[in-house]
């Protein structure tokens, strides 16, 4: 009877330890638990994150930058996006810029090139939006499975709300060889 | 077993007095036993601190797998002159490394100043590079991306009164991913937390000196960032911003 109890106590505990550690492994980890919240939208449609707005209007890629008098080469293509992005309640700044692709990994604005659109440099009145072009370069092979990522935090996007918008190019290899160049970013009414 | 032996091995009274006794005393014997066996394998060292294998010494030209990132070495060469970066001293030299980097991590990495450190080397400047430039256009490494490998020109600076070594041996600094003790979350950090790891690996390299220099006339059609002094400068990134 006693050794009956005592293996029923022992099974309680490993039950409630399993229990514990299920709990716990139904999340990757902390950050999967912290992970910004995404609003998703299409090219051509405006997408409202908590602090800004932001529309991308073209999308072209292209195996080099040409800036003033610069050429910036790659061993992947660049992606060019053509964005309209304003603030929403007060005065704010895009700091964050990325294309994910298909297999999840991050391609950030490039820092070979100043991004003042999306680099936090710019800090944009409600009411008054900016046209401008942005930059990032990508594997070839990903060029066709993107989604721009946009933030007002450069640093830490957790917890706050990420504009998602899928870019609609169909193969990285098709891109144009020549050099594109930037459009700078304008106040727009 | 014990609870079967008699200690006066007379009747059945005191086999049960005997299974009494030892079942109040099993436990408290089965902590001191484990104390005393964890004792004596303390005095010969069983509790001390299992330090880190030794990196591995690979050559040339083998990557070297750091966690985020993967570095192979490929060359070390000595030169007087670096196109426009400046020397302390007029007699000291440059010592640079060409080494690919491929970033593994998912996302976007900005590789630390001492992702390479070099060992046998008589006077450095600084234990860390002077300058880590992209060999594709010689501007300033910055953020990689993943899976897009760049050679990269890690750049010492190293006192004319010592030997040029005839070759280095270079150490790649290693990060893994963990959770971090004080917010919870993950991230590519130090191993022991102290910063005191074992490299990832290391490289030894012949080092080379009847070079031209790598960056001594860079074309400006092809410079993005043309090399202009010996730290990263505010000019040195095309603009695609508005001018003020």
């Amino acid at each position: 009877m006693k050794l009956l109890r005592r293996l029923g106590t022992a099974a309680f505990v490993l039950a409630a330890l399993a229990a514990g550690q299920a709990v716990v492994s139904a999340e990757p980890n902390l950050n999967h638990a912290l992970r910004p919240f995404p609003v998703a939208g299409e090219v051509g449609a405006e997408v409202a994150a908590r602090t800004f707005t932001a529309r991308v209007q073209l999308v072209r890629c292209a195996a080099a930058l040409r800036i003033g008098e610069h050429v910036l080469d790659t061993q992947g293509v660049w992606i060019v996006a053509k964005l309209r992005v304003g603030a929403r309640f007060k005065p704010t700044s895009i700091a964050y810029a990325a294309a994910r692709d298909g297999a999840g990994k991050v391609y950030q604005t490039s820092d070979r090139v100043s991004l003042d659109l999306v680099s936090g440099g710019l800090t944009m009145q409600p009411g008054l939006p900016y046209e401008g072009e942005i930059a990032i370069e990508v594997p070839t092979a990903s060029a066709g499975s993107l989604t721009l990522l946009l933030a007002d935090n450069s640093l830490d996007q957790r917890m706050d709300s990420m504009a998602e918008i899928r870019l609609p190019i169909s193969d990285g290899s098709a891109c144009s060889a020549e050099p594109t160049t930037l459009l700078a970013p304008k106040a727009v009414s | 077993m014990l609870a079967d032996v008699s200690v006066t091995g007379q009747g059945g009274l005191s086999r049960r007095l005997t299974r009494g006794l030892l079942d109040q005393v099993t436990p408290g014997l089965r902590w001191a036993v484990a104390v005393v066996l964890l004792g004596v394998s303390g005095l010969f060292g069983g509790l001390d601190t299992v330090p880190e294998p030794p990196a591995e010494t690979v050559a040339a030209g083998t990557p070297v797998h750091g966690g985020p990132w993967e570095v192979t070495v490929e060359a070390a060469a000595v030169y007087r002159e670096l196109g426009k970066l400046r020397l302390e001293k007029e007699t000291n030299r440059w010592l640079v490394v060409t080494a690919t980097v491929r970033i593994t991590a998912h996302e976007s990495t900005m590789p630390p100043s001492d992702l390479l450190t070099l060992t046998g080397v008589a006077g450095l400047i600084n234990p860390t590079p002077a300058e880590e430039a992209l060999d594709r256009d010689k501007s300033i490494m910055r953020r990689l991306q993943p899976d897009m490998p760049e050679r990269i020109l890690f750049i010492w600076e190293q006192s004319g009164d010592a030997p040029v070594p005839t070759s280095i041996t270079v150490a790649v600094e290693q990060r893994t991913y963990r959770e971090d003790s004080l917010s919870g979350a993950w991230y590519w950090m130090d191993v022991d937390g102290k910063g005191e790891d074992e490299p990832a690996g290391r490289v030894t390299v012949p080092v080379r000196t009847d070079l031209a220099p790598p960056i001594a006339s860079p074309s400006p059609s092809v410079a993005a960032s043309p090399s202009t002094s010996p730290k990263p400068a505010a000019n040195r990134t095309p603009s695609a911003g508005p001018t003020p």
